[in-house]
């Protein structure tokens, strides 16, 4: 990805099914022209998604025991119209924030090498700390938690091959 | 020379003294001290020691004589007094390096691992040295060069190290296969640490310094050493992203905890290092958490298949740290050979004074490559030859007694290389001139060969000064006056040209007149001989390494040295030195030793 979606982003998760009711609504990938679309309702064996809190979906999208995505996932950017789908059993490092304050210094899209910076926290103490990354890649999903007390981020971050693009139709 | 010394004139206890002399010559490059010999003497003859002072005082009037033989004299009159001494002195130079334990060849895999913060001195030389002999010559393995640079805070390793040590290395013939740089190869380590943190063979310490050490002396486990090892691996993480500042968590290896080495107890194999404060020349601020000496050395050794490690003594104790490291990843742990320390006296090899220095000062010293520094590169500098670094260390070997090398012994050694190979040139240090009356007019121009005993180094012509018809030397003034004394003329011999009487004359000054040219006149007369230049010289500036400071001598020398591209020289009577630099109107020379 060239473009950031950090503007605007939003988290399609795949699910079995999805109708009118969905609270998220409907989306349908199209994998062979790497483009989604908004539809009224749609199920399985067509790429369903619906969209989840974006703050939560990582409960849903990552299986820590694995290392992998649980589910496909595309994370969009609402002003570009672009987009970022992972697929299911991709391997994504997960990187995490705690502190009495956390500050994110990464976007959805960047390019990560071992050692970078991810952002910045405060310890209880008082001392300032410079987060790094332990991995290599592209980050795919980055979720600020200002409310919960300490305060958390987290990153995925999956390899270069693994990253598609994809627009919005 | 040996005509000096002759033999069928000597008796018994006198040719006992001689032998023991030259055989004391021969082994430190020419020149025999006193006490070893008096030793000798009365070693082998007990009885003369109620005549200990009379004894002493025979050595020392044969010492001088031998001392001022040169050393293919001294070796051929020991042949000719006892052959079998010499042939000792010669198996005991071409001693051979005991055998390693479980070595066979082809396998045998060495390493040398300095840490950049500096360059190599001479007690580096050893390891380095015996690694690669032992490696490649005797057991035609492998030698690894490896760069131990994982301390970026206390040891903070120098860009210019890395090049310099291998220039270091390449300059003592030492060749390596494989180099490595521990601080590129830290993904290797971190994936070590979880692999031992799994097998529950290591864990995260939370507790501070003074906390621990308190657990450690009433031999009491720190409360985080039984964390489940999912638990560490979860705070390894922590500690690898950044969220534990300096201090705060390290990981430490698990050993006995009676070991009655408390250093050893639970070492630490991983710290965090501020590396926004203190940046890794190579990598940054890319990595803080950083393995401690001991894990990355012995994971290397493992990784890199070192069969046999030569180090120093200093390190038993880490030797005995790597080993719970490799119990707890069923490793087994290379042969080690510990040797004791090389230290060389008079000169300065601590790092941190070296540093001092030549930062405090850097228009007094050079660099670390300073001629006055004990280190490879100054005694390089200095004039050193790496065959003499690799004779010490050879003659040192794997010994695990400390070896204390004086600059007398490097002198011995370095002066018997350079002996035969280095040109002889004049030089004299504050000129006087001297006219010699009734010279004849064919010794206005005389050839000399540069070395007596190597043709192949040729020879010069030296021109007298033709001062209004009479013909003219410059000798030194010390010469004159140590010549003239308290009298008003002496014989001697200017060498390679006459012999003369050389008288006061006017104010301060001095003639001479000519007696004969040949040498066996001198020989018989008993001349000293004493060295001289004519019209065929230029200025020439010695600059004398003393303590940390130079003491100067100015005189003139033969202009052959400067159309000449050698290094090094042989100043008649003077001693070794070696070409700083050149210039039309002379040249400025560091002396190196005797």
């Amino acid at each position: 990805m060239n473009r950031s979606v950090k503007s605007h982003p939003f988290i399609l998760v795949e699910v079995d099914e999805c109708s009118s009711d969905s609270e998220g609504g409907c989306y349908l990938l199209d994998p062979g022209e790497a483009s989604i679309k908004h539809v009224d309702a749609c199920r399985k064996p067509l790429k369903c998604f619906t969209e989840f809190p974006f703050e939560e979906a990582y409960r849903y999208i990552y299986d820590p025991g694995k290392g992998c995505s649980a589910r496909e996932f595309v994370v969009m950017d609402a002003s570009s119209g672009k987009g970022i789908y992972i697929e299911r059993g991709t391997h994504l490092e997960l990187d995490e924030l705690e502190g009495y304050k956390v500050i994110l210094d990464v976007e959805i899209g960047s390019r990560l090498g071992y050692g970078d910076r991810i952002g910045y926290l405060l310890t209880g103490k008082g001392e300032v700390r410079n987060i790094r990354s332990r991995s290599s890649g592209v980050v795919v999903y980055a979720a600020h938690m200002p409310i919960d007390k300490p305060q958390k981020a987290i990153l995925l971050i999956a390899s270069d091959k693994d990253v598609r693009e994809i627009k919005a139709r | 020379m040996s005509e000096r010394l002759r033999l069928d004139e000597l008796d018994d206890i006198d040719r006992l003294i001689v032998k023991h002399i030259l055989i004391n010559a021969v082994k430190h490059g020419g020149k025999a001290s006193i006490g070893p010999v008096i030793n000798k003497v009365l070693g082998s003859r007990p009885d003369l020691k109620p005549r200990a002072r009379e004894i002493a005082e025979r050595i020392r009037r044969f010492i001088e004589v031998v001392n001022s033989m040169d050393t293919s004299s001294q070796r051929a009159l020991l042949n000719e007094l006892d052959p079998s001494a010499l042939a000792e002195k010669d198996r005991e130079e071409t001693k051979e390096l005991p055998e390693l334990p479980n070595a066979s060849i082809g396998k045998v895999v060495t390493r040398f691992a300095p840490n950049p913060d500096y360059v190599l001195h001479l007690g580096n030389a050893r390891p380095a040295v015996l690694s690669y002999i032992y490696g490649k010559e005797i057991y035609r393995g492998k030698m690894i060069l490896r760069f131990e640079d994982t301390d970026p805070r206390i040891k903070r390793p120098l860009p210019e190290a890395y090049i310099q040590i291998k220039e270091d290395l390449r300059w003592l013939g030492v060749k390596w296969d494989e180099e490595y740089i521990q601080s590129l190869r830290m993904e290797i380590y971190y994936d070590l640490a979880k692999k031992l943190m799994e097998v529950s063979g290591a864990y995260i310490d939370l507790c501070s310094q003074e906390e621990f050490r308190k657990y450690r002396s009433s031999r009491k486990p720190c409360p985080h050493r039984e964390r489940s090892p999912e638990d560490n691996l979860e705070l390894f993480d922590k500690m690898l992203s950044g969220h534990f500042g300096e201090g705060e968590a390290v990981v430490r290896v698990k050993t006995d905890l009676n070991d009655p080495d408390p250093s050893i107890v639970d070492w630490v194999a991983f710290r965090i290092i501020d590396t926004d404060r203190y940046p890794h020349p190579l990598t940054g601020d890319r990595y803080i958490v950083w393995p401690t000496y001991n894990f990355a050395s012995a994971v290397d050794d493992k990784l890199m298949g070192v069969t046999h490690i030569l180090r120093a003594r200093e390190h038993q104790q880490n030797t005995k740290k790597q080993i719970y490291l490799y119990r707890h990843l069923g490793w087994r742990y290379p042969e080690v050979i510990h040797f004791g320390r090389l230290k060389l006296q008079g000169f300065i090899l601590s790092k941190s004074r070296i540093k001092k220095l030549t930062e405090r000062y850097p228009d007094r010293f050079s660099g670390p490559n300073d001629p006055r520094f004990g280190t490879l590169a100054g005694l390089r500098e200095r004039g050193i030859l790496a065959e003499t670094i690799l004779e010490i260390v050879r003659d040192v070997g794997i010994k695990p007694t400390d070896a204390s090398i004086s600059w007398d012994n490097i002198a011995a050694l370095n002066r018997k290389k350079l002996d035969y190979r280095s040109r002889r040139l004049m030089y004299v240090e504050d000129p006087v001139k001297i006219c010699i009356e009734d010279a004849p007019r064919e010794l206005s121009s005389i050839e000399a060969r540069y070395h007596p005993d190597n043709d192949k180094l040729g020879s010069r012509i030296l021109k007298l000064i033709d001062n209004d018809g009479k013909l003219c030397v410059y000798v030194s003034r010390s010469d004159i006056d140590r010549l003239l004394g308290g009298g008003d003329s002496a014989k001697v011999r200017f060498m390679e040209l006459a012999n003369v009487e050389v008288y006061r004359s006017g104010e301060n000054g001095a003639a001479a007149r000519y007696i004969s040219r040949d040498l066996d006149d001198a020989k018989r007369m008993r001349l000293k001989i004493i060295q001289w230049v004519g019209s065929n010289s230029v200025n020439a500036i010695v600059k004398y390494p003393v303590g940390l400071r130079f003491r100067v001598s100015r005189g003139l020398i033969e202009d052959s040295i400067l159309g000449l591209n050698d290094h090094v020289y042989q100043l008649v009577r003077y001693g070794f030195v070696k070409v700083l630099r050149k210039t039309p109107k002379g040249a400025v020379l560091l002396y190196i030793h005797e």
